[in-house]
Parts: structure tokens; sequence; C-alpha cells
């Protein structure tokens, strides 16, 4: 079911993890991605590992949860892990036919698999413990200073924030027409390509209609209720950093040294 | 005048041997739904519903928001498979194979809420011919059903080449309907066909459903919230509760168990609150009351026993 | 002119045929003149198209008059340096809940107005907790909207209005898309407004039983206003309302009805209560 999405999910609480100001997060998350390019061995690996499992755990979500937003890609991970098994050169374990399977081979696949799924689990969180909004105001405020050069960033943090808050509504209008048009006799499982991609009218046409009529009354119901951009606009939850912000930063600053150290000694 | 009878039909008995056949047109044995099985958020929406659906019936199906309404009317054409349990069309199992899930599809038709925002056709005329086409009728066939359909929900003619997005809200929910009728199903499924019109919209609407089931003689299962429409418009009515069957019987049988019902939540047509007010009165009201003339008539026979007195 | 929170004097008003685009049958509005009193409830019925929607659109500015003038609380509409003051004063809920809710928080989406008014967080925050504790849903502070009830939904709508400190509400058919739940709570809501807080309140409905509550019924036709008056005096006119397109109440019909039969009864009884007693009368 299109339900289970759970793109751009939010899951609310009150740990640690979810109080640290939006900023710090997007900046923890940034500099995480980037530690996660550096490391190339177990003791780095087992660095970030160590990083990720506690942000997990001081935030309270499921790791079935967690592991939940990797599902949609684990082909992707799976077809980058199956190349690297056989095309990596090095100590030879098997050889059949023109496939050599190397050690190499083999550690290199478990550590790319590995690296994407930590990639997505880590930037995962940052969705699930801060709540769009907040996210957004984080974003609007870390482009702040690009205000100065015209980029409009108040609009394009709330045009995300609106992508944001239609896209589960819009997931269920599609469940909506899709059971619709199936109970007229509609087919959209078999049939060559074109046929299938012809059979996405009846579902594409109304959603397009409908996402277009909910737009002009949301634009109808935010101007009702005082909505004229974003200047004098103040904030319900105003971002202060506070003690654990910078706290997490020096532990970030931390591991990322520790990676790059790791690195350099070839570790 | 075009009328639903002229249509060539294959599988279709002649009307009244339909109304005389005793197997129900749908059995629905030991329904059992349960959404999101084995994750947190499991959720039972159905639990051993047993119900038989008689060829022409018209049915009300009643019950609060989460009662499994819903759920229950999605699994008559397969949209929606059973946990545990079985629904039987004209006999057959529906979702014993892919070619009786297609059957069903045509041979019990759903409107959904709020129908009119799956128009997609360029055309009045196309959209109602969507069902009708993807049951791979013949041209001919195709055009004298969308003809009749249009003409039973009060469609004219004249609209039928023009943008179903033009027109009013009232003529799009009919024509969405018109496109279900189109594949003239035997079992028709409504949910909620009046919410949000105004009230010279919802009788028009019930109107022109009531003439098909008239005319067709074939079944229709109406969900609404509005006990009065039910009980104007149904034979029988089915009150889920809890995913459960909780009450099932002639609008009488089920608006003279009032207490039951208010603790369900559901709200009894004003004309039964208003009877069981009067007998606190001392106001010697006899049956089950629950349309303005049924209250009219009872008054007007007192009247009548208190001026023969 | 102190007491009146809404007034239309000669409004009209049209669609041009471009601006229409996929919508109902184009409202218009034909010289209607109104004055909605401070602290009164007033329901305005019609059938679709008769032009009630239009109306309400000029409450607070969203539609401005092609002809003649509306003013609230003194201001006229079409002044555009008192736009936001105006519909700071004149809040508006709508009929879908899905489409007036614009953040995927509770919290954070009644706070979407005073944030647009430049309110002060904390002021915000009492005004958010008060918002959600008048409707019932302060407990849902943290949830996603998406995953409530449509009742539930309808109620954070208020609360996102209220979070404004109106004084006056229009509700464009609040109730249209609710299950019977949900319109009695949103009902409950209006009648709490009206009395607890002498909020001004315009509710267009379809629903008889909601317009009887009112204070007020104005009744729209083809751009005109038809009847006007108190429920009791609207609904017993039961035939014009029949042409209309609309119904009354069952207590009302009832009561015609055995009229019509040669019984001698007052129309006007509207509430159950009432109607029973009139009828005891008669015939207990």
């Amino acid at each position: 079911m299109l339900k289970d999405i759970t793109l751009g999910q939010y899951f609310p609480g009150n740990t640690v993890v979810h109080r640290l100001d939006p900023r710090t997060k997007i900046v923890l998350v940034l500099i995480y991605i980037v530690a996660m390019f550096i490391a190339e061995s177990f003791a780095s690996y087992a660095l970030m590992l160590v990083v990720l499992a506690s942000a997990i755990l001081l935030s309270r979500i499921r790791l079935a949860t967690v592991l939940k937003g990797v599902k949609p890609l684990i082909l992707v991970i799976a077809i980058t892990a199956f190349l690297n098994v056989f095309y990596t050169s090095g100590h030879i374990l098997v050889e059949f036919w023109i496939f050599k399977i190397t050690k190499e081979g083999i550690f290199n696949a478990i550590f790319m698999a590995l690296r994407i799924i930590m990639l997505i689990m880590g930037t995962f969180m940052l969705t699930y413990t801060t709540s769009p909004i907040m996210l957004t105001v984080g974003i609007e405020q870390l482009l702040g200073p690009l205000k100065v050069i015209k980029v409009p960033v108040h609009e394009l943090a709330m045009m995300m924030s609106m992508a944001l808050r239609l896209i589960p509504t819009l997931i269920e209008e599609t469940d909506k027409i899709m059971s619709a048009q199936k109970a007229r006799g509609a087919d959209f499982d078999t049939g060559n390509l074109v046929q299938k991609a012809k059979a996405l009218l009846p579902i594409l046409v109304p959603l397009f209609i409908s996402a277009f009529r909910r737009a002009d009354e949301l634009a109808v119901a935010m101007e009702s209720r005082c909505y004229h951009g974003g200047e004098g606009r103040t904030r319900l939850n105003v971002l202060t950093m506070g003690g654990r912000d910078y706290i997490s930063f020096a532990l970030a600053v931390a591991v990322l040294a520790g990676v790059i150290t790791l690195a350099h000694f070839g570790l | 005048m075009l009328i639903m009878g002229d249509i060539p039909q294959k599988r279709k008995p002649h009307r009244k041997e339909k109304c005389m056949s005793k197997t129900p047109i749908l059995k629905i044995e030991n329904l059992t739904h349960v959404y999101s099985k084995g994750t947190p958020f499991e959720l039972s929406a159905l639990n051993g519903i047993n119900l038989e659906i008689g060829r022409g019936e018209v049915i009300g199906i009643i019950g609060h928001t989460g009662s499994g309404k819903s759920t229950l009317i999605q699994h008559l054409n397969a949209l929606i498979k059973p946990t545990d349990g079985k629904i039987y069309l004209d006999g057959k199992d529906i979702n014993e194979s892919k070619q009786s899930v297609k059957e069903a599809r045509s041979r019990v038709g759903l409107v959904f809420q709020y129908p009119e925002y799956q128009l997609f056709e360029e055309t009045v005329y196309k959209d109602i011919a969507f069902g009708p086409k993807n049951m791979r009728l013949t041209p001919d066939e195709i055009d004298v059903r969308v003809r009749a359909s249009a003409q039973f929900v009060g469609i004219g003619e004249e609209l039928l080449e023009r943008s179903p997005f033009d027109l009013s809200g009232g003529q799009k929910r009919r024509i969405a309907i018109a496109g279900v009728i189109a594949m003239l199903p035997e079992v028709l499924v409504l949910d909620e066909p009046m919410a949000g019109l105004d009230p010279a919209g919802r009788r028009e609407i019930m109107e022109n459903l009531m003439g098909y089931h008239q005319e067709t003689g074939n079944a229709m299962l109406i969900v609404t919230h509005s006990m009065e429409e039910a009980a104007r418009y149904a034979q029988r009515m089915i009150v889920l509760e809890h995913g459960r069957v909780a009450m099932d019987g002639t609008p009488e049988q089920v608006f003279s168990r009032e207490k039951e019902l208010k603790e369900m939540g559901l709200a009894v047509p004003e004309m039964t609150e208003l009877a069981e007010k009067l007998r606190e009165y001392g106001v010697p009201l006899e049956g089950t009351i629950y349309t303005v003339e049924q209250m009219r008539d009872a008054l007007l026979s007192l009247k009548g026993g208190l001026q023969d007195a | 002119m102190m007491d009146i929170a809404i007034k239309t004097d000669n409004l009209t008003y049209f669609y041009n045929v471009d601006e229409t685009g996929d919508q109902d049958i184009p409202d218009v509005l034909d010289n209607v003149s109104i004055e909605i009193e401070k602290g009164t409830f007033v329901a305005i019925l019609g059938h679709n198209g008769s032009g009630k929607s239009t109306l309400a659109k000029h409450m607070n500015a969203l539609l401005l008059p092609k002809g003649g003038t509306v003013t609230a609380f003194g201001m006229d509409t079409k002044d555009e340096s008192l736009l936001l003051e105006i519909r700071r004063r004149v809040g508006m809920v709508f009929q879908n809940p899905d489409n007036q809710i614009v953040s995927n928080v509770v919290e954070e989406d009644v706070a979407f107005a005073p944030e647009n008014l430049g309110v002060p967080s904390q002021e915000i925050r009492r005004r958010v907790d008060d918002a959600l504790k008048t409707v019932g849903m302060y407990e849902f502070r943290s949830h996603a909207p998406h995953l409530l009830s449509g009742g539930q939904k309808q109620r954070v709508a208020i609360a996102g209005v209220l979070a404004m400190d109106p004084d006056c509400i229009v509700f464009d058919e609040p109730t249209a898309m609710l299950d019977p739940s949900g319109r009695r709570d949103v009902m409950e809501i209006i009648h709490k407004l009206r009395y607890e807080r002498g909020t001004t309140v315009v509710l267009i409905t379809h629903h008889m039983e909601e317009a009887a509550l009112a204070d007020r019924v104005i009744v729209m036709s083809d751009g005109h206003v038809v009847m006007d008056g108190k429920p009791k005096e609207v609904f017993v006119r039961v035939e014009e309302l029949d042409e209309l397109g609309l119904t009354v109440p069952e207590t009302t019909r009832l009561l015609f009805e055995l009229k019509n039969a040669g019984v001698d009864l007052p129309l006007d009884a509207l509430s159950i209560d009432e109607c029973a007693k009139v009828l005891a009368d008669k015939f207990g």
C-alpha cells in the first residue's frame, strides 16, 4: 500500500534528540555524511555505527521503523553490493566461468552496502525526530544569510513545508482514486508498457485536478489566516541553541576528527 | 425512451425470475479483516460478519465512523481481500481466481464517497463509458448503456459531449454514479451518495437511484449517516458496530431498539424521538414511528378516535 | 453603528467567465444589503449556487464587491491598509478541513495565524493552548493532523482561527463533510463561542437542524436575500422553502402536514420538546 511509505514522516517525541535545535541536527547530519564517506576501515565503521546506534537509542525510535526507511532502496543496495562482489580484483576465493569472487570484493560489498544503509538511516533520523516545520525553520535560518543576495529563502521554506503537508493527503487520495477506478474495472497490472502508461491516466488526471483544487483552497485558507509572506512573521517555537547543542557539536567534531585520523593511518 | 430492459444481457436472468430466486446474490461468511496484521498498527476492522444480500433488496448500512462500513463494502467487489472468511457472489467465491475477481468488479458496482473526484475523461460520454469499455462490451452495447445510465441519473443527452469538469457539483456526482450504473451491476453499493449536497440535490439523487432500482430490480446497498433517509428508502437496515453486525432487520425492527442505537452513539430519526416524548406525555402512540407520514397518520387516527368517542 | 459586526450595502458581485474555471455554476450577488449584529448567531441557507458562499467570502475581504460596499466592524473591506485587521477580526472556517490545515503538527498549525500577525512567541503559546482547549483538542497538540478524524481536523481548523482572537467567525458549511458525531462537536463549539465568548457567528449550512439553533436565519436564492428572520418565522414558510429546493426540520414538516389535514396547530414549535408539548396538548 502507498500508505506505508514513510517519506518525510515525523515521529513526535520529547527525547534529547527531538529537543536538539533543528539547525544543529541539520549540521550534525551533514558532518555524519562527510564522516561516512571518509570512513573506510573496520574501526571507523565501528565508530560510526556507535554514533548511529546511540542516536537511535536516544531518540527512542524503534530500530524496525528506522530500517523500514531503507526498504524501498533494498534493490539498489543489493545491486551495488552484487557488482562489488564480482568486480573487485584481489585475492581470489572462488572462480567459475568469467566470474571471480575475491576476498576484497566481499569486504567491499559489505562496506558499500553498510555505507548506503547507514547513510539512509542517519538522514532519516533527522526527519523522524524533527517536525517538518522545524526542519524548514532550521533550513530557512541556516540559509538566512542568502537573503542578502536576493534568494527567496522564506518562500522556498514555505513551499517545502506545504509540500510536506500535502504529501500524506495526496497519497491517501491516490489510494482512493485507484480503488475507485479498479471498481470500474480498470486494470493497472496487465498489458505492455504503453498500455500500462495509458492505464495511469484515470488516476493521474483526477489526482492533478484535485491537487490544484486543494492548492487553491489552501491558499484561500492561508490568506484568511492573515498570511502575507515572511515579513514580520514570528514563531511559536523560537530556535535557541542550548548546552546540548554545543555538546553535540563538540562530539560531532571529535568523531569526524577520529574518522579522519583513522583514515590517515589507513585503519 | 431507453430503459435498461433494452440492453442485451448475457448472464442476467429475467427480472421476474430474479426476484423469485431464493439464493442470495451475495453471501458473506464469517468475514474478518485485520489491517496491517503483524505490525504495531494492527487494527481489526471486521470481526466475523455473516450476511446474505437478497436479489433486488434495498439495504441501508448504518454505523459511525470506524464501525467497519467502508472496509465491508470494499470486500464486496474484491477490492480488499478478507483476512478470514468468504464472499460468495451467486454462489461463487469471488476471491477464487483472477477471473472471479474481475467478474465481481463488474457485477458488484461500488460508488465511493465524493465520486465526482474520479472523473477524468474529456467528455461526460467517455467517462460513463469507461466501465463498460473495461468490460470489453461492443461499441453498440456501450452506447446503449451510456445513454440509459445518463438518463437514470437525470443527465440529459445535451450534456453528454460536454466536459464533466464544466458542470456543477451535483451533476458531476450524478455522472460518476452513472459511470458505475453503466456496468449494470446486480448489486449497486454506494458510500454516502448524498454527502455534501443540498436538500434538493439529496432528494434528486435518491429518487434517481430508486428509479434505477425499480427499473432493473437490482439490489442496492446504501451506506449513510442519515437515519431518516435510510428509513425512507430502505426495506432493510444493517447496523454495524466494532466490525460486527449489531442489528439487521426492517427499519421498524431497528428503530424499535431506540435505546441501543443511542448507546452506540447513533442518532435515531427525529420522529422516533418525538414519539418517545409524546408517550412520556401520555399520548397513546402504537408501534414504531420513524417517518413524518407515520407520525401524521398515527396522530390523525388518534384524533379520529377522540372525535368518535 | 457600534453594534454592527458585518454590514453589506447593495453588495453586487459576479464572476468573470474566465475566473470560474471548473467550478460550480458561478454565484452572483445582486444588491444584497444585510446587517449582522455583534454577538449574534446568524445562519445563512440557500441551495447550491444561491450566492451564500460568495457572500461569506466578502465578509473577510477574500472577495471585494463589484458594486456596493462591505464593512466589517466599521472597516471598509476595500481599504487595503485594513486588510490584515479585517481578516484577524473576521475569521473563516471552510468546508474541507484537509484543505485548510497548513502544518504537519497540530499546535504548529494553530500557531500559523498569530505567527503571521507577528504576535510574540510567549503570547502565541498562550493562545494556541487556549484555542486547543476550547475545541477540546489540547491532548492532540503534538499529533499529525492527517491521522485525525474529519471532525477532529475541523476542530483543529477552528482552533487555528480562534488563535487570531477574532470577534466574528464565518463558518462556510463546516459540517458538510463530517459524520454525525463530528457535526455535533462543531455545533457544540459554535454554541460555546456564541454564548460563552460572545463571538459573532455566521454559519452557512444545508442542515436545517443546525440553522434552527441560530438567532436569525437568512435564506438566499439566486443572489438575493429572500427570507430573513428568527428560525421560527422562517421555517413556518414551508411551501416557499420547498420551492427554493430547501427543506424544513421534520418537526415543522409534521405540524404542517397535520395543519393541512385540518388540525389547528402553531407551526413554530421547532425543537422536539416544543413540538411534543404542542402535540400532547392536542392529542394527549
